[in-house]
C-alpha cells in the first residue's frame, strides 16, 4: 500500500468507531480507485488535494452527527436537562455582549452606562450565573463518571474521558469557566483585574470594590 | 407511498441519480455524479459516504447482498427512493417548465 494511502487509513481512525467499521475500508478503495485512474503525478496531486480537503469537512460533519445520535439515543437524561440548564446560565453573558455590540453598532454608543452593566446587575451574568453553571456541570460530570449505569459498568476514568456521552454538560461548563476566566484578566473589571493575584488573596476586598460601585462605572 | 418533492440535498438527489440505472459500488457513484453533473459535484469519499450512510439510514438506498469483494460493496435504490427520485424529478419537470414559460412571457412582455 503507498505511503499516502497509508497515512489515509490511518486518519480514518479519527472516525467514530462504528462508521468507520462500516465504510472505511470502502473509502479507502474509493481512493485507491481513485489514484489508480490517473495517469500522471498532477492527477494524482489533485486527487490528493482533493481528499485533503473533503476528509476534515467530513469528518466533522460525521463526529458531529454521531455525537448528536447518541445525544438523542444513549445520553442520560439528567445530563441533557443539565446542558440545558447550564447552556441557558451562561446565555446572559452572551446576550449582553451582543445587545452591548448591537448599541455600538447601531447608535454608536455603549450600555456601559446602563443599568445592566451596574452592580449587582452585572454580577448576575458575568459571575453568579456562570459560576452556576460551572458548579451544576461539574456536578453532573461527577455524577455521571462516578456512578456507573447497571447495563453499562465500565471504569470511572474510561466515564470520564467519554466525550460524546457527556459533552451536554462539557461544553457549557468550559464556556463557563472560559467567562470567569476571562472575567477574572478583563481589564474593564477595575476591581478585579488590577492585579489577579490580589483578586485571589484579597477577595473581600474585591468584593468591597465592587459593591462600591466602581465595576463598569 | 406518497412523498413530497423537493426535499433532497443536492448531493443526495445526484447519488440516486447516479444509481437509478443500476447498483454501483462508491468510485462509480463518484464518477457518475461528476459525469452527470458536468464536473461541478466532485465528491470525495468522506462526502459520498457521509450521505451514502444517510441515504441508507432514510431507506432510499441499500447494500447488495450478494457480493463477495468486502471493500467494493455495491449499492442500489430502494422502492422508496426511487419514488423520492422521481417526486424529485417532477418537481425540477414542473419548476422548469414555469420558468420557461414566465421567462418567455417576460420576453413577449419586453417587446409589447
Amino acid at each position: 500500500m503507498p505511503r499516502r494511502l497509508s497515512l489515509y487509513e490511518r486518519l480514518l481512525h479519527l472516525y467514530p468507531a462504528p462508521y468507520r467499521k462500516r465504510y472505511g475500508d470502502q473509502m479507502i478503495q474509493a481512493v485507491s480507485d481513485m489514484l489508480e485512474d490517473t495517469t500522471s503525478s498532477s492527477q494524482r496531486s489533485l486527487v490528493w488535494a482533493r481528499i485533503v480537503i473533503d476528509l476534515p469537512l467530513s469528518l466533522i460533519k460525521t463526529q458531529l452527527q454521531y455525537a448528536g445520535g447518541i445525544m438523542h439515543n444513549e445520553t442520560p437524561g439528567y445530563i441533557k436537562r443539565s446542558g440545558i440548564f447550564t447552556g441557558a446560565l451562561v446565555l446572559p453573558f452572551f446576550s449582553a455582549l451582543i445587545a452591548n455590540g448591537l448599541d455600538k453598532l447601531l447608535f454608536d454608543q455603549n450600555l456601559y452606562g446602563s443599568w445592566l452593566w451596574h452592580w449587582p446587575i452585572i454580577g448576575f451574568w458575568v459571575l453568579w450565573l456562570p459560576g452556576t453553571a460551572l458548579t451544576v456541570a461539574l456536578l453532573s460530570y461527577g455524577v455521571y463518571t462516578f456512578t456507573p449505569e447497571r447495563k453499562n459498568r465500565t471504569n470511572w476514568l474510561r466515564r470520564a474521558l467519554d466525550v460524546p456521552h457527556a459533552w451536554p454538560v462539557i461544553l457549557p461548563g468550559i464556556v463557563a469557566f472560559g467567562i470567569l476566566f476571562i472575567l477574572a484578566f478583563h481589564d474593564s473589571v477595575h476591581c478585579w483585574i488590577q492585579n489577579p493575584i490580589h483578586f485571589v488573596t484579597r477577595y473581600h476586598q474585591t468584593l468591597q470594590c465592587t459593591e462600591r460601585g466602581y465595576l463598569g462605572g | 407511498m406518497s412523498r413530497q418533492y423537493n426535499q433532497l440535498p443536492q448531493v443526495a438527489f445526484s447519488i440516486l441519480l447516479a444509481l437509478s440505472l443500476r447498483p454501483r459500488h462508491g468510485y462509480e457513484i463518484m464518477k457518475q455524479v461528476a459525469e452527470d453533473s458536468n464536473g461541478k459535484i466532485n465528491l470525495g469519499p468522506g462526502a459520498l459516504y457521509t450521505s451514502i450512510k444517510q441515504l441508507n439510514e432514510q431507506r432510499l438506498i441499500e447494500e447488495v447482498e450478494e457480493v463477495e469483494d468486502v471493500r467494493r460493496r455495491y449499492y442500489r435504490l430502494t422502492d422508496k427512493g426511487r419514488i423520492s427520485l422521481r417526486a424529485e424529478l417532477d418537481y425540477y419537470e414542473t419548476t422548469l417548465a414555469l420558468a420557461r414559460q414566465r421567462h418567455a412571457l417576460e420576453v413577449i412582455l419586453s417587446y409589447a
